[in-house]
């Protein structure tokens, strides 16, 4: 059978891919900290039909160029992209968000570190700084029973003012980042885990060293671009339709070469 | 045999080996860095020489070769500091290791890369991207920026030299899978300050869509006509086996 047939169909698999990383993206347009995702493809073998520099007469001449008939696409990886999500001033103290590179670095309750950008932070019982999910932030900060307000510089120090206007630094937040944020392994919930690809976590200090600074009353929000999301979904879609027209067209082919012989 | 059947019948056949070829294309235009194939026909003759003998000679149709169509695809901006598109005709050069061991060296212009534990840069299909002496480029921890030379350099200090180039003759190319193209020592030249390098943009596949589909329609329409033609020589066979020699 003709090779465009499965050719065709390894477009149209890749295409589905994009389609469902493209949907996880703008489902996810709203949540605090994601990154969004990119499907990356690459072309398939080529099948050799005539190979360059093979004799094309008798008299010894070579041919410049071959015949290689590429056998389609495959989906290579699915990267995410780093770049800064917009920011959204709430107004609330435990809310943080790191403008420039960094990631908050957590513990998550089964002992494993996890990394995370997204800041909406609260208190646990022990008056520990947790994350939405309850995991707690690192190093750890006690947040004081009796504290009246809290503040979070730029560089991470946490300071708490109790009554009688006693002002006093009860931690430091550090933050760490990674050479290639882009191999960080997802966890959901917008938690990531270092890869090979992405190299092991270098900690420091907010606001210092190219480490972005903290922003205390906002919140970081996805990454996710809705109108170039749209255009991405287009164009996924386009080229499955064409894809689909090129299996139309060698079956086509097929059946005309059936009905020559009636 | 009448031998319009062969003619008609392999050009049928040939219009099937274009189709691969545009599947092919159409199934790579979301690929980063690809480089579509062209194809090109020609006829060759057999029994050239033999009238003598009373044979006529006949024109075949062949697929003759393929060429990668150097076009540039559309660069887009990713923001991501790992993705990098060359302006230009440009190539990075990247090592390949057969399963014997043996290392060869490709090009390609897909920028999207990635490192592993070791900090070495690899490209989307993990082949190692060599330096401007041929070397792998292993990065230290840190923010990667580089300039339109291709320097790239980690928290400000300079680590190493991107090896960009050019390839002479784009004809004499052979495609390896993972977007990367093989090609003679001799045909490869440093690339000229014409090429730069950008980051955190991406160079996307050089397929024009819309060009694949008219290539496509043609190529359908020309293998039924192909086929059309084939059929009549049936016929004719058809008519000759039924009607001559039939007595009263």
């Amino acid at each position: 059978m003709m090779r465009s047939l499965w050719t065709a169909a390894t477009g149209m698999n890749a295409q589905t891919t994009n389609v469902d990383v493209i949907s996880n993206n703008l489902a996810n347009v709203n949540t605090a900290g994601f990154k969004r995702g990119r499907a990356n493809f690459q072309d398939l073998m080529y099948q050799q039909v005539k190979a360059p520099g093979s004799e094309s007469s008798a008299s010894g001449n070579q041919l410049p160029s071959g015949i290689q008939i590429g056998l389609g696409v495959e989906t290579s990886s699915v990267s995410h992209i780093f770049s800064t999500g917009s920011m959204k001033q709430t107004g609330n103290p435990m809310d943080l968000a790191i403008q420039g590179r960094g990631f908050f670095e957590i513990l998550m309750a089964n002992g494993e570190l996890a990394y995370t950008r997204s800041g909406s932070f609260g208190v646990d019982a022990q008056g520990q700084m947790v994350t939405a999910n309850g995991d707690v932030l690192q190093p750890t900060i006690n947040i004081p029973t009796d504290a009246i307000s809290i503040d979070i510089g730029a560089d991470g120090t946490v300071s708490a003012v109790q009554p009688g206007n006693v002002s006093s630094v009860i931690g430091q937040i550090t933050t760490v980042d990674f050479s290639n944020p882009g191999g960080l392994k997802l966890l959901g919930s917008s938690m990531f885990q270092p890869s090979n690809s992405s190299g092991q976590a270098i900690s420091g200090t907010a606001g210092n060293n190219g480490f972005g600074g903290l922003s205390q009353g906002t919140l970081e929000m996805s990454n996710v671009n809705i109108v170039e999301e749209m255009v991405n979904l287009i164009a996924a879609q386009r080229s499955y339709e064409m894809n689909s027209k090129a299996i139309q067209a060698a079956d086509q082919m097929l059946q005309t070469a059936n009905n020559v012989r009636r | 045999m009448n031998r319009g059947f062969y003619i008609s019948g392999v050009a049928g056949q040939m219009t099937g080996n274009k189709l691969d070829s545009i599947s092919h294309n159409l199934a790579n235009v979301n690929t980063v860095g690809f480089m579509r194939d062209r194809s090109a026909f020609s006829t060759v003759l057999a029994n050239v020489g033999a009238e003598s003998t009373g044979v006529k000679s006949a024109a075949y149709m062949t697929m003759d070769h393929q060429f990668i169509s150097p076009d540039k695809g559309l660069i887009r901006k990713t923001g991501n500091d790992f993705d990098f598109a060359l302006r230009g005709n440009g190539f990075f050069k990247v090592q390949m290791t057969d399963t014997q061991g043996k290392t060869s060296v490709g090009y390609t212009r897909a920028g999207d890369f990635h490192m592993d534990a070791q900090g070495t840069l690899l490209t989307e299909s993990n082949l190692p991207i060599l330096d401007n002496k041929g070397k792998k480029i292993t990065l230290p921890q840190g923010i990667l920026t580089a300039t339109r030379e291709g320097k790239l350099s980690i928290n400000q200090l300079e680590v190493a030299q991107v090896g960009l180039y050019q390839i002479k003759d784009m004809t004499q190319v052979q495609k390896a899978s993972g977007t990367v193209l093989e090609t003679d020592a001799k045909n490869v030249k440093v690339a000229d300050n014409s090429v730069t390098l950008e980051q955190g943009m991406l160079e996307g596949s050089n397929v024009n869509s819309v060009l694949m589909m008219v290539e496509m329609m043609q190529n359908s329409r020309s293998n039924q006509s192909m086929m059309k033609l084939l059929e009549q020589y049936n016929q004719q066979e058809g008519l000759l086996n039924d009607k001559v020699g039939r007595v009263g």
